[in-house]
């Protein structure tokens, strides 16, 4: 298998409605598909999600530079079996060349060409055993006014959903926790995510008020690079503390051990960097006594969804997948084709290449543009 | 079991995907087949189609479990058009 031609397509599709939380309030996504062929003419498609608070810089930073960059260092390249394509992916792994978001894409990419290629599953390489589909975890943002929270919750009650997450950082939080509280009941404990909306003095004040509603945990509750403040508000709660925007690499998570400033790890694999980086964290999360969760970005479309689920079936440990098939309903029109069943090599996805077309705002050959050649 | 059929055709072609033929007394939701913003959209869906307005008390599985469950609910709650010994026409 040898790499033959690289082709990226930046993508705009709208959703259906906003997602909103303390950071951002989103309307549409904006992502970038990259599609690796190999001479034998098989594709392999993955996905760049770049967000700028989980360090995954810009759009543009990923086409010009970092997607570039890494044509240049694999072109050219022939791989004879998996093996030596998993040694070439940790390398560049290491060798931290782009961001996490662009070695997410990259990635996912060669596992799927090279799963085609080599007729293996992508989840083979976390690990042989298949374990059950996760129940998808739900997450209610700040799109979700107040006056319909009830009937909002009361359409997740009669879903039978169990794991639940708000978003909170808003003036009115302790009423809307009244709200799902009252209408989930006890057997529902419920997470709160503030997306680093407080300082650690708010945070503590605001949890105190809050444990009476069946918060079981809290997802970053200070800001990513505080997790001094973080530590202390385990210390002087507590509450479990979930980190997310504060946990990217494995260099963040060791840092978060030695300070002790989590007991979850959310894991994305959008944002840690792919399957490989992704495992690297949960094994150490075990190592270090933290559990983890695993959860998807808002606004990835069916390949990194995918991966997301691949991953929840191939390692042990995770109750739920948060955001599970959030693009069939959240996205105006999904770039992959739907369905339960999956191929059984690669990524197992099936492209809607037409769709794919409609929602694409320029599409460029980095291989040609990196040989030189005019496009 | 028309409302049902039509409401299979909405899930169909507005909500979810590679549904196949459902048994009118399958749970919709302990299934897979809708998930929670899907059950969203069917209720809203439900109410300006058929002219009715769900209560929160109403929210219940006894009423929205199954095609059949469904389809009871509006048979219920629909009220039949002057002249007509049919449901109000669908949108």
């Amino acid at each position: 298998m040898r790499i033959a031609d690289v082709t990226i397509y930046r993508v705009c599709i709208p959703f259906r409605r906003p997602f909103g939380h303390a950071l951002c309030w989103r309307e549409k996504t904006e992502t970038i598909i990259l599609c690796i062929s190999c001479d034998a003419g098989l594709k392999g498609w993955g996905e760049v999600l770049p967000r700028w608070y989980l360090r995954g810089g810009t759009i543009a930073q990923v086409i010009s530079r970092e997607l570039p960059g890494l044509v240049e260092s694999w072109r050219g390249r022939a791989f004879g079996n998996s093996d030596e394509v998993v040694t070439a992916l940790c390398a560049e792994h290491h060798r931290r060349s782009c961001s996490l978001a662009a070695l997410t894409g990259w990635e996912l990419a060669m596992f799927d060409l090279a799963g085609k290629s080599f007729s293996f599953a992508a989840g083979e390489v976390l690990g042989r055993t298949v374990g059950p589909e996760l129940e998808a975890g739900v997450v209610i943002g700040f799109d979700v006014d107040t006056e319909k929270l009830e009937r909002h919750c009361l359409l997740l009650r009669l879903a039978g959903k169990r794991h639940v997450k708000i978003k909170v950082g808003r003036d009115n939080d302790l009423r809307r926790l009244q709200i799902v509280n009252a209408v989930l009941g006890p057997a529902v404990p419920i997470r709160i995510d503030a997306n680093c909306a407080w300082s650690e003095d708010e945070a503590i004040s605001q949890l105190r008020r809050m444990r009476q509603w069946n918060v079981c945990s809290v997802e970053q509750p200070v800001g990513a690079s505080d997790l001094d403040g973080m530590r202390k508000v385990r210390e002087k709660t507590g509450m479990a503390v979930v980190v997310d925007e504060s946990l990217c690499s494995l260099e963040d998570a060791c840092s978060i051990v030695q300070a002790r400033a989590a007991d979850v790890f959310n894991i994305r694999i959008a944002k840690c960097g792919g399957l490989l980086a992704s495992l690297e964290l949960v094994k150490l999360a075990r190592d270090s006594g933290l559990s983890c969760q695993l959860g998807t970005l808002v606004g990835e479309t069916g390949i990194l969804s995918r991966a997301s689920e691949i991953f929840g079936e191939r390692v042990e440990g995770f109750n739920f997948l948060e955001g599970k098939r959030q693009n069939l309903r959240l996205l105006v029109e999904d770039v992959v084709e739907d369905g339960q069943t999956h191929g059984a090599y690669g990524l197992g996805i099936t492209m809607a290449e037409e769709r794919l077309a409609r929602w694409t705002a320029s599409r460029s050959n980095i291989f040609q543009q990196v040989q030189g050649v005019r496009v | 079991m028309n409302i049902a059929n039509e409401v299979l055709g909405y899930i169909r072609s507005q909500l979810s995907v590679d549904v196949p033929d459902i048994d009118p007394d399958s749970n919709l939701w302990k299934e897979g087949y809708l998930d929670s913003t899907a059950i969203l959209e069917l209720v809203l869906w439900l109410e300006s189609s058929y002219n009715i307005t769900i209560q929160n008390e109403e929210l219940i599985p006894e009423n929205f479990a199954t095609l059949r469950n469904i389809e009871e609910f509006i048979q219920r709650n629909a009220a039949p058009q002057v002249g007509s010994d049919t449901l109000p026409a669908r949108t």
